[in-house]
């Protein structure tokens, strides 16, 4: 005879669903934050400030302004991607919660777009940190 | 930038053809990278792996634009990261 496995009810339930839920989350903001231009654009930049160009910049050269105006721009656009990517995924889920077959489906669909929500808002403060440390070491800010 | 950081991502970069002699470059650089930054530069050359020759070819084309203080120089360098970005 074999014991029958044991069943996982009460509060167990709604724990594994938020894990489950943290960790789909996860892969997505994974998935924007390892693209090639989010990641990019902060290691070819400190690379770039590692010239320690910075002199010119507080010298006010030109050259110094050319670095900056480059580095920003790379920054922006990249941040810009960045959004893109993320506000496509939040599209993507809010169409597949109104087309859900189930409420079952459709709660499942939207605890997992609220953690994708979150850890975006983290990713989000993170990346501004990184560039916030890569600025100050240029003396920007 | 700590020195085991540092010693990783050279092995890195020597796994992946980069000469002694661009290594010599590369240890100034690393040198002046915040430590926070450096797992970014591992996730880049682990999922892009044409990003480190691409890179090690950027570094030295700045280092003679960073010499010259070329300004056309360094704006050509900026598009060319933001090509190879795709952004």
């Amino acid at each position: 005879m074999f014991e029958k496995p044991p069943q996982v009810k009460g509060d167990a339930e709604p724990n594994y669903k938020e894990i489950e839920a943290k960790k789909i989350a996860q892969e997505k903001i994974d998935s924007v934050e390892k693209r090639r231009d989010r990641l990019g654009s902060v290691v070819l930049n400190s690379l770039t400030f590692a010239f320690k160009g910075y002199a010119a910049i507080q010298r006010g050269e030109r050259f110094g302004e050319v670095i900056k105006r480059g580095a920003s721009e790379i920054f922006r656009k990249a941040d810009v991607r960045g959004e893109e990517h993320f506000t496509q995924i939040v599209r993507e889920y809010e169409d597949k919660i109104e087309l859900a077959v189930s409420d079952d489906e459709k709660e499942r669909l939207s605890r997992e777009l609220e953690s994708i929500k979150n850890r975006w808002e983290t990713a989000q403060k993170r990346h501004g940190e990184d560039i916030e440390k890569a600025q100050k070491y240029m003396g920007w800010i | 930038m700590t020195e085991s950081y540092k010693s990783e991502l050279k092995t890195i970069l020597k796994q992946n053809g980069v000469t002694d002699e661009d290594l010599n470059l590369w240890s100034d650089l690393l040198n002046n990278i915040p430590d926070e930054i450096f797992p970014k530069f591992k996730d880049l050359f682990a999922l892009y792996p044409d990003s480190i020759s691409f890179t090690n070819e950027l570094i030295k084309d700045e280092k003679e634009a960073f010499a010259k203080k070329d300004e056309n120089e360094i704006s050509r360098i900026f598009n060319k990261i933001q090509n190879y970005l795709v952004i």
